[in-house]
């Protein structure tokens, strides 16, 4: 039990380095990526949902400290999603093929950036600061293919973990 | 069930724990995760910069034969205005010897690793925040230069933690510098960061001859910023007719994505 708790926070750690530190500064479009929303959408199909909302938890603590937001902001934004994307997966996208889990990740990384737009529109506004983002049709391209980057990457993992282990195979009912 | 309401309590434990977190008696205890994982925060970018350089030398030797083209003819222009430069050098040299005008400048700075770049949720193409491991414990305030290595000004202190800031580069429209440009006129102004790509120059009267590739340095007429620190370079210049002024474009100088090391200059 310990053991898997320090494994959980190795791994959130491990995590929070590679999104706040390596992803940061890699090129155009690798720098797109969001590991964290990638990693929760798949601990989320492995493991249990309680266990998800505790590593986002962990994950939006690390990233508020490194954030020049308040302190909760991105807690309050993962663990948010992750029950969003929990009610989903159990209701309507219910089974575990690539087709739903892109739809489950486009739905999570649409909300996740209309939450920061909402925060960053927010904190400019009180700071009185010109805002990071300005709707244009480039910033519209841009996000879309940020999006695609990151479908790419669920695609991969999921193959990955297919391939490598048996906790996403689907399921079917037999009448 | 009973599951249930022990993640309900477990949630609002955590949302507590955040919000106690913004109080100023938790600050020891961020400053503290912050001092433990800096380092490794640092590490990663510096791996990340490393597999980015790679991964930039590749796709970039192609336009290396071109460059180096172009590099030739500027190098000879260059040559020639070098030239010029070390004749009025002796003669500064001579005079200052002479009629002890100026002090040099020994600029008192704190060296900071960059941990980070850009927000994650900023989506622009082009970094226009980096955060730096040094902050207010340092006597880093907000305001204060940013410089590379090669001394050319890439931003301003925006915002300060006890061991974390973050800077605003010279590309942000946040980032506003009073700056000189030396052309064959001396003209002043306010730069400002334009789409996180360059940097304009608004409000040049008609009459001051702004070119292309003239240099842009900071004015020294704002506070905690020293006068002739680098800025850029003047890309293009907006003349219309009709306009009471003319806008230059100024390219940075310096890459923002490849720096790893950056200097604040103390007041």
């Amino acid at each position: 039990m310990y053991l898997k708790i320090i494994g959980f926070i190795f791994v959130v750690l491990i995590v929070s380095f590679l999104q706040v530190s390596f992803v940061a500064s890699l090129p155009l479009y690798f720098n797109g990526l969001n590991l964290m929303l990638v990693y929760l959408l798949f601990s989320l199909l492995i493991y249990e949902f309680e266990i998800t909302v505790y590593l986002a938890a962990g994950l939006g603590l690390v990233m508020d400290i490194y954030s020049f937001s308040f302190i909760g902001s991105y807690i309050a934004c993962l663990i948010i999603g992750v029950a969003m994307i929990n009610f989903l997966q159990k209701n309507f996208l219910t089974n575990r093929s690539l087709y739903s889990l892109l739809a489950l990740f486009s739905i999570f990384y649409i909300y996740f950036r209309l939450y920061f737009i909402v925060i960053d529109n927010v904190l400019t506004t009180l700071k009185k600061v010109t805002p990071n983002i300005i709707f244009s049709n480039s910033y519209f391209t841009h996000e879309a293919s940020l999006l695609l980057a990151n479908l790419a990457l669920v695609a991969v993992a999921f193959y990955i973990l297919n391939l490598t282990s048996k906790s996403l195979k689907p399921t079917f009912l037999q009448r | 069930m009973r599951k249930r309401k022990n993640l309900t309590i477990y949630i609002l434990v955590i949302i507590i724990i955040a919000l106690l977190l913004n109080l100023p008696f938790a600050k020891p205890i961020q400053s503290l995760i912050l001092r433990i994982f800096n380092p490794i925060f640092s590490i990663f970018y510096k791996a990340g910069t490393i597999a980015k350089v790679e991964f930039g030398e590749r796709s970039e030797k192609e336009d290396l034969v071109n460059k180096i083209s172009k590099l030739e003819e500027l190098n000879i222009q260059l040559a020639k205005e070098n030239a010029d430069l070390k004749t009025a050098k002796d003669e500064n040299v001579f005079l200052r010897d002479h009629l002890n005008f100026l002090q040099t400048n020994k600029l008192e700075y704190v060296l900071a690793d960059v941990v980070s770049k850009d927000d994650i949720t900023n989506s622009s193409k082009k970094s226009e925040l980096i955060v730096i491991n040094k902050g207010r414990r340092e006597g880093v305030v907000i305001g204060l230069p940013v410089v590379s290595s090669e001394g050319v000004i890439i931003g301003k202190i925006a915002e300060v933690k006890d061991d974390l800031s973050s800077v605003h580069l010279t590309n942000s429209s946040n980032c506003k510098l009073a700056a000189t440009i030396f052309g064959q006129q001396k003209t002043s102004g306010i730069t400002e960061g334009e789409l996180g790509l360059t940097m304009k120059m608004d409000f040049i009267p008609q009459g001051t001859k702004v070119s292309t590739n003239d240099i842009v340095v900071t004015s020294g007429l704002e506070k905690n910023v020293p006068r002739g620190l680098l800025v850029g370079r003047v890309l293009s210049v907006n003349i219309d007719t009709n306009e009471l002024w003319q806008r230059a474009v100024i390219e940075p100088i310096v890459n923002s994505e490849d720096l790893v090391i950056v200097s604040i200059l103390m007041p």
